[in-house]
């Protein structure tokens, strides 16, 4: 019987710093295992005596050799964590849970919507959507030069908290890249406002598949509006909860929502599935 | 009863029966025959101790050698994740109440594929028993009473019928038992399987119902009232004998002091982690915490909401099969008298009243 609380062990190839106390971790297995991943699934990783927490993967699934996880310093596990070098080790079990329906969203317009570090899952497709479609069996680059349109939304307070910053000119190549900041410098130009108000001064790409990953105040009002001005149905919204994870594969009780599981069933849901759920959202 | 009892203690089986301790009725391993209690009455604690116990090792990560050079930060330990320890001491469960086999096959069907679960569960023998004093309750969820038909749904290996004076077996491991001793077994009535597929099904109805209550209740004014009155000592989720929620959680040994490892770990004064899988309590506000974000089912209300959700609607949906087996230990537990029986009636008085024009 296979013991599904066993982590690997992976060695920390790369760690590049984000934010204060936010950083980019490349990780490789040291037995050579791979992870073997779909965007908007996640990792639960730790270290021994501090437990585990959970990690959206964030690089794309067609580099094979390494994975990577953005990792905020938030509790005791995460502090203990960013304090970790090139060559040390973490403890990873997974991946878990569903990624995004790629082959659904593969050929649709999208609007990707992001905000604080919810915007890390959003970066895992985006590169899943930028890798060489040589190496990538999940989606050809053809499909997005050709066909799709690809807009994204991402909002922050300030132009320090920005993630992933040195990537956006290589975002511009599939998608245009609309920034909001509560708080923007003086330059680069950059509107000042939430999230929300991207939707009211940005033209909208036509029939837009909506991915968004935030926290739950974000989808409050990004949800409010999507309805008030756009016509999307309610199962081409897709959005990635975060929950208090323990076991992984849906025993422990800790991310259950009404009859669901974030970690077996999610954490990516259309908004059709959870505007049922009392206390989803 | 009692040659079987002397068969488990000859053959070493560490014994687990309701018994009288200090003023109560619990459940915990016994030496003799004569402490056994073989009343109609239900214990405060339920038998899943024995199968799931409250906290159990995992695995543990063990300190790199100190000449092996591997580059490791100073307080990282190399984890040798062997795994689980098959487990070795045979437990007997004498004397189980009908319900609480309900429960063990809701156990069975969640940990099905937990090697932990499973490499104890193999070495635990069930010797069910039910009382000639058992009264029926009127209202099927919380009727107690055994039936043939009920028994032959669930695992057991042998079960004692004081009231028809028959034993019935539900393993070969059982039947071998029962033969050794030159008890004769009794087999299912010709009629058993039917009657199986019936009673199950009546059972199975009624809770779709309150699966549909609880469904559609979940705004009602009854859950205000709840999460002002409950206490969220989380006693009731000790005692209920369904509830499997777990936390996982690591402990340093030697154990430190804080809690939370700061000096000492760096310095090597830590030889090793414990993985730990202990019960949850999802009454407990941690249980929902996150590092961030701590807004989900921040209130008691929430909670107690959340723990009927999983019994009523979760479990069924997922394991067909009820999450709530009627023992009622939940209500005898509450130190504020909350009540399951009645709080499921109000709740289903509450859709009627709103369903009215």
């Amino acid at each position: 019987m296979k013991n599904p609380y066993l982590p690997r062990i992976a060695t920390i190839f790369n760690k590049k710093k984000e934010d204060d106390d936010i950083y980019l971790f490349t990780l490789k297995f040291r037995d050579g295992t791979l992870l073997n991943f779909n965007p908007g699934q996640f990792v639960l990783a730790g270290i021994p005596g501090f437990g585990e927490s959970a990690f959206d993967v964030c690089s794309s699934p067609s580099d094979k050799n390494t994975f990577q996880i953005c990792v905020r310093k938030v509790g005791v596990n995460t502090a203990k964590m960013v304090d970790l070098k090139i060559n040390d080790s973490i403890f990873v079990r997974g991946p878990f849970g569903n990624g995004f329906p790629i082959e659904t969203v593969r050929k649709k317009n999208l609007l990707l919507v992001g905000g604080g570090t919810g915007f890390i899952v959003i970066r895992g497709l985006l590169q899943c959507f930028l890798s060489n479609g040589k190496t990538s069996d999940v989606l050809r680059t053809s499909d997005v030069e050709q066909k799709k349109k690809i807009q994204i939304f991402y909002g922050a307070r300030d132009w320090n908290s920005l993630l992933f910053r040195d990537e956006f000119d290589s975002w511009g190549k599939i998608a245009s890249l609309h920034l909001i900041l509560e708080e923007p410098p003086e330059m680069p130009a950059c509107p000042r406002g939430l999230i929300t108000k991207l939707f009211e001064i940005t033209k909208i790409i036509e029939k837009p598949t909506i991915i968004m990953a935030g926290p739950p105040m974000m989808y409050k009002f990004c949800l409010q509006e999507i309805q008030k001005r756009l016509n999307v149905p309610d199962n081409k919204i897709y959005l990635s909860l975060e929950r208090r994870m323990h076991c992984g594969i849906g025993v422990c009780q800790h991310c259950a929502i009404g009859e669901k599981y974030v970690c077996t069933d999610g954490p990516v849901f259309t908004y059709e599935e959870l505007k049922k759920i009392k206390g989803a959202l | 009863m009692k040659l079987i009892f002397d068969w488990l203690k000859k053959n070493n089986f560490e014994i687990w029966a309701h018994a009288v301790s200090e003023g109560d009725l619990r459940i915990e391993p016994v030496d003799n025959f004569k402490s056994v209690d073989f009343s109609a009455e239900v214990p405060l604690d339920s038998w899943k101790q024995a199968f799931f116990p409250s906290n159990h090792c995992l695995f543990e990560f063990n300190k790199p050698p100190a000449k092996k050079k591997i580059p490791l930060n100073p307080l990282l330990l190399r984890g040798e994740t062997g795994g689980f320890k098959e487990g070795t001491k045979r437990i007997a469960l004498f004397g189980m109440r009908i319900f609480d086999l309900e429960a063990l096959q809701l156990y069975d069907a969640v940990f099905a594929r937990d090697p932990y679960y499973q490499s104890r569960r193999k070495n635990i023998l069930i010797i069910g028993f039910a009382s000639k004093n058992e009264k029926k309750d009127t209202e099927i969820l919380f009727d107690k009473t055994f039936s043939e038909e009920r028994l032959s749904s669930y695992n057991f290996d042998i079960f004692w019928g004081e009231k028809s004076k028959r034993y019935f077996t539900g393993s070969p491991k059982g039947k071998k038992i029962l033969k050794d001793l030159k008890i004769e077994s009794a087999s299912f009535g010709a009629g058993t399987e039917s009657a199986r597929h019936n009673s199950a099904s009546m059972l199975w109805r009624d809770y779709l119902n309150w699966k549909k209550i609880i469904d559609t209740a979940l705004d009602s004014k009854i859950w205000d009232e709840l999460g002002k009155t409950c206490l969220a000592c989380g006693k009731c989720s000790i005692a209920c004998p369904t509830c499997f929620c777990f936390d996982i959680a690591d402990e340093f040994q030697p154990p430190l002091t804080p809690p939370i490892p700061t000096e000492a770990s760096e310095q090597g004064g830590v030889e090793r982690v414990i993985r730990t899988r202990c019960w949850g309590n999802c009454f407990y506000q941690e249980f929902h915490r996150m590092a961030i974000n701590n807004i989900f089912n921040d209130n008691i209300r929430d909670r107690i909401a959340f723990w009927y959700i999983h019994k009523f609607v979760r479990v069924p949906v997922e394991y067909k099969l009820r999450g709530c087996v009627g023992c009622e230990r939940c209500h005898r537990v509450c130190p504020v008298d909350i009540d399951i029986k009645k709080n499921l009636k109000r709740l289903e008085k509450s859709l009627k009243n709103k369903k009215r024009p």
